[in-house]
């Protein structure tokens, strides 16, 4: 290898890790696998709490049957598709996010995609979980399984719904596979790291890996086909749950715009719960020195752009019926702006397109509580946006006689509660089980540990008198150096502060 | 005679890399190299040069002892089974359970196409992990010869020899080129 290649690769890391060593991302990660505080089991036992509770409304419900609901003719959706669609919309980004940034080469998702990912695949558990509650007779949830029974009746795949189980079905498997297969080197070394039930634990999932040169060059190209089959499943999945409504004739359904529409709000729930998990994940795992307030300013950016797209989107929402003077769509939209659905239509076009707008300031992106209160606003309005797009689409027909209004039960309120309580639990026990934090990823951003950096720091004069690799190694061993951790820091001090120095 | 197997464990990333050119120049053909991340420098110095051949028996040598092939490979295969998997399943179930709906097609390009793509990306993302576990010989009960600080921060180079000579030269290259620390493991 060259001179000019050895120091290409040597300067190949992010400064912002500057001073960071391999061994102190091992121990911190593992740390936050295996050290926990009384506030972890606190929260565990609240989620545990409400996870039991939604389970007795479930069994409630399933016990007396829909009725218990407060839907009516022609709303008969109540709140379990919305839920569904937005579980499915956040679920998007976290494995989206770090695919395109992975394609990109964007090294700063190296630190945040892990969290990210694992709340992709929580999601989309919890929007089967609203599936269940939705379908009241879970049992017969294998009716829509394609498979051959006794009258050869299949599936009806011409179905928008029949589209929704094979895209979420792939997608919820990619998204786990993407998951799993980035974290293998990390169980390795979780591995070796730990003791007891762990230690057998991370053996059976990091399935043998040592890290040697095939395994990690295997990897790499299996990673980047992997995320480049995902980046385009994840825009046809939010396509097809926006065309389980666009196909219907419904006004405020039937709209050409709903693929992108979806997707573009997808993306944008998407981010704010990566930036809620990851100022949650940054505090409480202790993670402030790998999750910086550089990578929640650029998630604001992004955020920001998508709040942008998602309000130009609206605008056309209106603009479109009312320039083909769509009776029917104009009173959903009426019905939105002063009617009874108003209260929440103004709430979601405050918190979605008007707060965020805050985000042009520096000082905003880069204050985590603020961060933390508009993409919490931002999560709540797109709840919002498809509670708004489903009832009032119901509603509001082409039969203003069939006209109803509309209040949940409390027991839709539980288990959308529950759901939240899914999820939550879901990820509580993740950050205990998983390096929530990409630990090889994370170290690749560091410089790579090289002697002749040390040598050169520590004894410029000699090195630059040139001799062979093996002289200097020679050198450097009868000094001393060499092998001895107290003077191998030393050299580092001294490489450190000559690099301070030439800055 | 046995194969014996040693390891040396380094800090340095071009500490290790010389110590491979040196072993590869002194003899030492079986070289394995652990390290905590992935390493160009390392990849670098352990690529051999590739000699096209048409010999079967090297050929199937190639794929299924070295399994030294590309990966995309299996998501190729695993996307073509994928889509007629589709195939099967949105056209031939629908020609076999007809629901004629107003002049429109029973096999219908649209649905046939959508679900197409999902079973695409399904297949092939299936068969890129499989790919993935057999050609980096993944699923292994045992580790053999392995030192757990690879996975913090160390780098080790594992060389797998029966000559006796061959093993102490090695070792003494792994000594002059930085290595902290050797293991060896006999009868490996």
């Amino acid at each position: 290898m060259s001179s000019q290649d050895e120091e290409n690769h040597t300067e190949d890391y992010d400064k912002e890790f500057e001073g960071v060593e391999y061994s102190k991302v091992t121990k911190d990660v593992v740390r936050s696998l295996t050290q926990t505080s009384w506030k972890y089991y606190l929260a565990l036992g609240i989620t545990f709490l409400f996870l039991l509770a939604g389970a007795g409304v479930y069994y409630y419900q399933t016990r007396w049957g829909l009725g218990v609901w407060g839907t009516n003719e022609p709303i008969y959706w109540g709140l379990d598709i919305p839920n569904f669609i937005f579980w499915i919309g956040l679920s998007h980004s976290g494995t989206l996010l770090s695919a395109i940034l992975l394609l990109t080469r964007s090294n700063w998702r190296k630190p945040i995609y892990r969290s990210a990912e694992a709340m992709t695949f929580f999601a989309l558990v919890t929007a089967q979980v609203v599936i269940l509650t939705h379908l009241a007779r879970p049992w017969r949830a294998f009716y829509a399984m394609p498979y051959p029974n006794i009258r050869t009746l299949w599936t009806n795949l011409r179905s928008a719904l029949s589209w929704d189980i094979v895209a979420i079905s792939t997608y919820m498997t990619l998204s786990f596979l993407f998951l799993y297969v980035g974290t293998i080197p990390d169980f390795a070394a979780a591995r070796d790291h730990t003791t007891g039930w762990r230690k057998k634990f991370y053996t059976v999932l990091s399935l043998g890996w040592k890290g040697s040169d095939r395994e990690w060059r295997h990897l790499h190209r299996a990673y980047i086909l992997l995320a480049a089959f995902v980046v385009p499943l994840a825009a046809s999945v939010h396509s097809v749950v926006g065309w389980d409504w666009a196909v219907t004739i419904n006004p405020g359904m039937h709209s050409t715009i709903f693929a992108p529409y979806f997707v573009a709000g997808a993306i944008f729930s998407g981010i704010a719960g990566v930036v809620i998990i990851m100022i949650l994940v940054r505090k409480f795992l202790r993670f402030q020195e790998y999750i910086k307030i550089s990578h929640i300013e650029r998630l604001a950016k992004m955020l920001l752009v998508l709040s942008l797209a998602w309000s130009f989107i609206n605008i056309f929402e209106i603009v479109i019926p009312w320039l083909k003077e769509a009776n029917f769509e104009l009173m959903t939209v009426a019905s939105k702006w002063r009617g009874s659905y108003a209260p929440l239509y103004w709430t979601m076009l405050t918190v979605n397109g008007v707060f965020p707008l805050a985000m042009f300031s520096k000082r905003i992106r880069t204050s985590l509580p603020a961060m933390f209160f508009i993409a919490a606003g931002v999560e709540l309005g797109m709840y919002l946006e498809r509670v708004l797009i489903i009832i009032p689409g119901q509603n509001i027909g082409h039969l203003p006689a069939t006209w109803s209004s509309y209040i949940p039960s409390w027991v839709e309120l539980a288990l959308t509660a529950w759901t939240f309580s899914v999820f939550t639990f879901l990820f509580l026990i993740f950050v205990k089980l998983v390096p929530a934090l990409s630990i090889y990823e994370v170290k690749e951003l560091l410089r790579v540990p090289r002697r002749s950096k040390m040598v050169l720091a520590a004894n410029p004069v000699s090195s630059s008198q040139g001799g062979s690799a093996l002289d200097q190694r020679s050198d450097s061993k009868t000094h001393g150096s060499g092998g001895d951790p107290e003077l191998a820091t030393e050299g580092k001090d001294k490489a450190k502060s000559s690099r301070e120095e030439e800055e | 005679m046995k194969k014996q197997a040693i390891l040396g464990l380094f800090s340095y990333v071009d500490d290790c890399v010389t110590a491979i050119e040196e072993l590869k120049k002194a003899g030492c053909k079986e070289i394995e190299v652990h390290s905590p991340v992935p390493s160009h420098d390392i990849e670098h110095v352990l690529k051999e040069e590739k000699k096209l051949t048409f010999n079967v028996k090297e050929i199937i040598r190639k794929v299924f002892i070295d399994r030294d092939f590309q990966v995309a490979r299996f998501t190729a295969v695993g996307a073509l089974f994928g889509i007629i998997l589709a195939l099967v399943l949105a056209g031939g179930t629908a020609v076999l359970w007809p629901i004629h709906t107003g002049g429109m097609p029973i096999v219908s390009l649209p649905p046939i196409g959508l679900v197409a793509y999902e079973l695409m990306s399904l297949g092939a993302a299936l068969a890129t992990v499989f790919g993935f576990f057999f050609l980096a010989k993944l699923v292994r009960m045992n580790l053999g010869v392995y030192n757990h600080e690879v996975s913090n921060d160390k780098f080790s180079i594992i060389v797998h020899e029966s000559d006796d000579k061959v093993i102490a030269e090695a070792k003494n290259i792994l000594k002059k080129c930085g290595c902290e620390k050797i293991e060896a493991d006999v009868g490996n």
